[in-house]
């Protein structure tokens, strides 16, 4: 498991998004469910350093 | 027809170690010298089962195991009981036996859960357990206790003023785009004045009332399914200050932490806090006991013991910072969250006051149920009735119990090894439902697969199921093996030595038995 602090959860991605997920630079930590269930829902998000981003993986990472 | 009731009771995420009738490996579990008295009373006339374990996690895997005999890891997540299965109380009703629930388990009323609660004879429901969509009153609910549940309120104790698009609904207890808010919670317990008020007091006193209610049916069927003491680790006094210093209503002290690692990421979490937590869990403990002796001093008062089987027992543990981990994460399954306490009361058992060293799982219990009872189906079970156990029939039940979550990795013990086997983190897990059911979502709408099909995949039913693809949860980097009687805290991975090639066969073996998909196989790496 990763030390990384960018967290996603796996009901957030299908398979291919998994997959773009573990090949990114960023090292991403996933978990079942992060308790964020009507972000979750309402589109893609991400939690990094604890705090929610709401929007597409790739703009998320590449904030960082 | 069989003569004994059965009076079935979970508790909802007991870790056996909270309680004196088991040992624990971790010294602050000891230093907290948890109060149970009523279980270990119990424990003491009962027999008392030393290497339970879990299969399908967590809680409602747990009871379709509990209550159809399938064990669904290898297919499905947590879901709905299938059209194929026959329930518990379908079959005890069938043997002319009265079934009954209590319950303060919402889940049976969320997506992902119909089928479990539709075939007893009666049920109550205890409303406001935590996310339950219950009130939605008051407007403003208390403001500590938001905080304590995860609401930043910007440390000045006022909820921000709320409204659609706000961009992060952990900072607004109005938001009304959550599918499961935290503000349930809140707003549900409001008004709440003392332990009569909360979750376990309520569930246990009206079964203490439907028992001596009941009285004159000749035999009955009685599942005690008691949230608590899950999360929200939010007590009453006198617990809430029962093994902590600090002050309860703190807004600083959490009640409600986030899973995950406890050194990063939303779930870290401060030794302070931790504390607390675990005094909060602790609490919790203490008060189902104390409200488990209402049921329990009834059935003395009714000259219940004598007629009927009762069995305690969990669904799984859950972690409180062991191995820096918080809740039912996705990490490694530990002992602490899949070795769980079973005690089982039987008047006419020699077995009474012992302990039984042999393996069970908690599959063992709906085929167990259905002989006491006197109702068909025990030998469609993936399960093995205990029943020969309890006569001293045997001393041995099964070589092998298979534990774990589906589209993870997959758990094996022996009863002293557990032998955790990783999953190839690039293999789709695949899920096989009769209902296109969300695979990590489980409790939220559901939306469609489109790239599923559909036949007869299943071994156990001809029932054509749909089959599609979800992300894995792959939770190991390695493999995991311990020798948990030289190892009770699991500490010293023994993967890559003598007794791995045996408990990878024995991990073969338990998926042979169970008429596993090949492409279990594959994504284990054991094709």
């Amino acid at each position: 498991m990763s030390d990384s602090p960018v967290e996603c959860c796996a009901n957030n991605v299908d398979f291919e998004t998994y997959r773009e997920l573990r090949d990114a630079d960023a090292e991403v930590s996933q978990q079942y469910c992060l308790g964020r269930c009507g972000v979750c829902h309402d589109g893609p998000f991400l939690v990094v350093d604890g705090e929610l981003r709401r929007g597409e993986y790739t703009d998320v990472l590449d904030l960082e | 027809m069989s003569e004994y009731n059965v009076l079935l009771i979970s508790i909802d995420s007991l870790r056996r170690d909270f309680l004196g009738a088991y040992p624990t490996p971790f010294d602050w579990v000891a230093d907290l010298d948890v109060e149970t008295p009523t279980l270990d009373a119990f424990a003491r006339r009962a027999a008392v089962f030393d290497t339970h374990y879990v299969g399908s996690l967590p809680c409602m895997p747990a009871r379709r195991e509990w209550l159809t005999g399938t064990q669904k890891l290898l297919w499905r997540p947590w879901g709905p009981i299938e059209s194929y299965d026959v329930t518990l109380p379908q079959r005890a009703r069938r043997a002319d036996v009265l079934t009954q629930l209590q319950t303060d388990h919402f889940h049976y009323f969320q997506h992902g859960s119909d089928g479990y609660y539709e075939d007893y004879h009666g049920f109550e429901f205890v409303r406001g357990h935590e996310d339950d969509a219950w009130r939605t009153d008051p407007y403003d609910p208390d403001p500590v206790l938001l905080q304590q549940v995860g609401y930043d309120l910007d440390g000045d104790g006022v909820p921000e003023s709320g409204g659609p698009g706000r961009d992060n609904p952990a900072t607004d207890p109005h938001n009304l785009r959550e599918i499961r808010p935290r503000w349930s919670y809140v707003r549900n317990v409001s008004g709440f004045e003392d332990e009569t008020d909360f979750f376990a007091p309520k569930v246990l006193s009206r079964t203490a009332d439907w028992l001596a209610a009941n009285r004159e049916w000749e035999q009955w069927f009685c599942y005690v399914d008691e949230f608590d003491v899950h999360e929200p680790f939010h007590c009453p006094e006198p617990y809430a200050s029962m093994y902590t210093d600090e002050d309860p209503r703190d807004p600083d002290l959490p009640v409600w932490p986030y899973y995950g690692r406890t050194d990063a990421g939303q779930s870290e979490i401060s030794e302070r806090e931790l504390d607390f937590v675990r005094a909060q869990f602790a609490g919790k403990v203490t008060m189902v006991d104390r409200w488990l002796a209402r049921v329990f001093d009834r059935m003395d008062d009714l000259g219940l013991w004598e007629e009927t089987v009762v069995v305690v027992t969990s669904d799984h543990g859950h972690f409180l910072g062991d191995y820096g981990w918080m809740g039912k994460p996705s990490c490694p399954d530990y002992d602490v969250l899949c070795r769980t306490p079973l005690l089982v009361w039987h008047p006419d058992s020699p077995r009474m006051g012992e302990r039984v060293d042999a393996l069970t799982q908690s599959i063992d219990l709906h085929p167990t149920i259905l002989d006491v009872l006197g109702a068909d189906g025990a030998a469609e079970s993936h399960g093995q009735s205990l029943l020969p156990l309890l006569r001293g029939e045997r001393e041995t039940h099964r070589d092998w119990a298979l534990y774990g979550w589906w589209g993870s990795s997959v758990n094996v013990t022996d009863g002293r090894y557990t032998y955790m086997h990783p999953c190839d983190p690039d293999a789709p897990a695949v899920c096989y439902a009769t209902s296109q059911m969300e695979p990590w979502g489980w409790m939220g709408p559901t939306s469609g697969k489109t790239g599923a099909d559909a036949g007869q995949f299943l071994p156990y039913t001809d029932t054509p199921v749909w089959r599609f693809e979800a992300p894995p949860d792959p939770r190991l980097d390695g493999p995991l093996l311990f020798d948990t009687d030289a190892d009770p805290r699991q500490t010293e991975n023994l993967a890559g030595g003598d007794e791995h090639a045996r408990m990878r066969e024995l991990l073969v073996a338990a998926l042979d038995d169970l008429r596993a998909p090949d492409q279990q196989y594959e994504r284990l790496g054991l094709a």
